[in-house]
């Protein structure tokens, strides 16, 4: 009945996708007096995020134009000003000089708001941990923050997406084979990381004042990518080797993760696991084995290769400490945290709708096992059962 | 191009923080459709979903200082829109109630029924309004004629903020009456 939220929301959505009859439109019509706006609102914003293709029944062939916004504000003001002076005249006499002086004295503060606002205007110190910025193809820059959730824009043959727990994703979207290869960066500013699913599915973390171009491409079978600053590999869920750059040392990965700190003359280069790899430097071959380190001299003259230091049995807990910054989700819908999980661990979600709506919050490290997780949402009243890479759900 | 626009968008509401009025040509050429579709279907007439529209651009420039540092520029563009909507909904009731029984004359097997249990509900409503405190109850009758919560602090001489507790404690009080009445009624 209608001193239920819930049944005026069922009303709302189906007045707002046109299916309401005559009777349950007095009905809501009733029920709106029952409510503050602000809740109304909260509803409505709740069916328009649910409903994802609103249809339109006609086209518009009009909009309005900055001028007669414009114009229309100056005249509602001058409007309401006038009405402010009747109303303070018949007000008493001398609590309306009192207030025509207030206004007076008020009216200048509001005159005023030609003040330059291209100023510092840092008044709040924003963490940046999540935030990058991306350089599309062709050149524009995309400040990346919490404003953006979902499709961000295209690229060639895929969308870039930002989930909601701040993890920038690139998916296909068609099957178009671009004629030209596109390339993106994507750059940490100072005190932040970003996390980034590559086009074939490579895990990366950006640490801070770091930066990855890659290609936006899927087909080929070695991908290149350049790196600058601190930038950790996940190779494990995809198939495609990985060949990155970072000054003038080249190494591939087929499986594995790696640890890249570029940031100063010295590159250092971190096999946390997986296969041996492949390290090259101008003339040089270096093999890496897992839980090793190479440190190389980018300044180093003579043709020695006292360039490299080889460091076995590497402190590879130390060197990926920099990545604390955990994903954090705080009241995600219980269906996007498994999307999301899916995503991160490469898993298949099967029976998708027979997760129960709720939300979930929590933190878990970048490398927290599927497992604990798994038992966390079970926790949380789900019901699945996990079979190889798929994940399946009861009702 | 319209990649561009939408990449811009969080620039664009900074630029209009410093008066830029181009920005706001393409804030609007940016929202307008999705803002215009959003509004028709809640208010349903194109007439005054066009009105509407244009009080949100009116707002969003007569706000564009406030906008521009906010997180969520957007959303808050989505905001202003969902509350004229509103606004007009609630008044809409009045006018409406005469409109809907003209349109009933195509004969609907239920409407018999409906029409008994319309009239019941709008019966207990006003029971429970009733039972309402009486300054509660003048606050709640003069947000029912679509007052604002503004005009209605000027009429009654108290502040905004009585205002809205009042309204909120009555809201609930009716609810609540509304729902006792109801369910003894049931059973």
């Amino acid at each position: 009945m209608i001193h239920e939220p819930d049944y005026i929301k069922t009303l709302l959505r189906r007045h707002i996708t046109g299916k309401i009859n005559q009777h349950e439109e007095k009905m809501l019509l009733l029920g709106v007096q029952l409510y503050e706006d602000e809740e109304l609102v909260k509803f409505i914003q709740e069916i328009f995020d649910s409903v994802k293709e609103v249809p339109d029944f006609f086209t518009i062939d009009w909009r309005p134009t900055a001028k007669d916004v414009i114009k229309s504000s100056q005249q509602a003001n001058r409007k309401k000003r006038s009405e402010m002076i009747l109303s303070i005249a018949a007000s008493l006499f001398f609590v309306a000089i009192v207030s025509v002086l207030g206004w007076m004295l008020l009216t200048p503060r509001h005159l005023n708001y030609s003040c330059d606002h291209s100023g510092p205007s840092n008044t709040e110190f924003l963490p940046g941990i999540n935030k990058c910025r991306v350089t599309l193809s062709n050149g524009c820059t995309i400040t990346i923050d919490s404003s953006y959730t979902g499709k961000v824009t295209r690229q060639g043959s895929y969308d870039i997406r930002r989930l909601e727990s701040g993890t920038l994703v690139y998916e296909n979207v068609t099957d178009e084979i671009a004629d030209d290869t596109l390339y993106n960066t994507i750059t940490t500013s100072e005190g932040a990381q970003y996390r980034v699913v590559l086009p074939d599915g490579h895990k990366v973390i950006l640490n801070a004042m770091s930066s990855i171009r890659i290609p936006i491409i899927s087909v080929s079978t070695e991908m290149h990518v350049e790196v600058w600053g601190e930038v950790y590999f996940d190779n494990s869920g995809s198939k495609n080797m990985l060949c990155v750059h970072t000054g003038k040392t080249i190494f591939k990965m087929n499986s594995g993760k790696v640890n890249v700190n570029g940031y100063s003359d010295e590159a250092s280069i971190t096999l946390i696991s997986g296969e041996p790899i492949k390290i090259k430097y101008e003339a040089n071959l270096v093999d890496l084995d897992p839980d090793r380190q190479i440190v190389i001299s980018d300044n180093f003259t003579n043709r020695s290769s006292e360039g490299s230091t080889l460091i076995s049995d590497a402190d590879t807990a130390q060197v990926i400490s920099w990545q604390k910054p955990v994903r954090i989700y705080q009241n995600m819908e219980n269906k996007e945290f498994i999307k999301d999980i899916a995503r991160w661990y490469d898993l298949e979600i099967v029976n998708i709708r027979n997760v129960p709506s709720g939300t979930v919050s929590g933190e878990f490290c970048y490398d927290t096992p599927l497992e604990k997780i798994l038992n966390r949402i079970r926790l949380e009243g789900m019901r699945f059962k996990r079979e190889g890479k798929q994940l399946i759900f009861y009702s | 191009m319209t990649d561009r626009i939408h990449d811009n968008s969080r620039d664009l509401f900074r630029a209009l923080g410093r008066d830029d009025q181009h920005a706001l040509s393409l804030l609007i050429d940016r929202y307008y459709y999705i803002l215009f579709v959003r509004i028709t279907r809640i208010v349903i007439k194109e007439n005054l979903a066009k009105e509407i529209l244009n009080d949100v651009f009116q707002a969003l420039w007569e706000n564009r200082h406030r906008v521009a540092d906010m997180e969520h520029p957007a959303g808050w563009l989505y905001k202003v829109a969902y509350h004229r909507c509103i606004t007009i909904l609630k008044i809409e009731r009045l006018s409406k109630t005469t409109l809907i029984d003209d349109a009933d004359l195509i004969p609907d097997p239920n409407s018999v029924e409906n029409d008994t249990e319309y009239k019941e509900i709008v019966h207990l409503l006003a029971k429970s309004v009733e039972q309402l405190a009486p300054r509660q109850k003048e606050i709640y009758k003069l947000k029912e004629k679509g007052l604002t919560r503004e005009q209605i602090a000027a009429e009654l001489g108290v502040s905004t903020h009585t205002v809205k507790n009042t309204l909120t404690q009555a809201l609930k009080e009716i609810r609540e009456t509304f729902s006792k009445l109801i369910n003894s009624i049931i059973i």
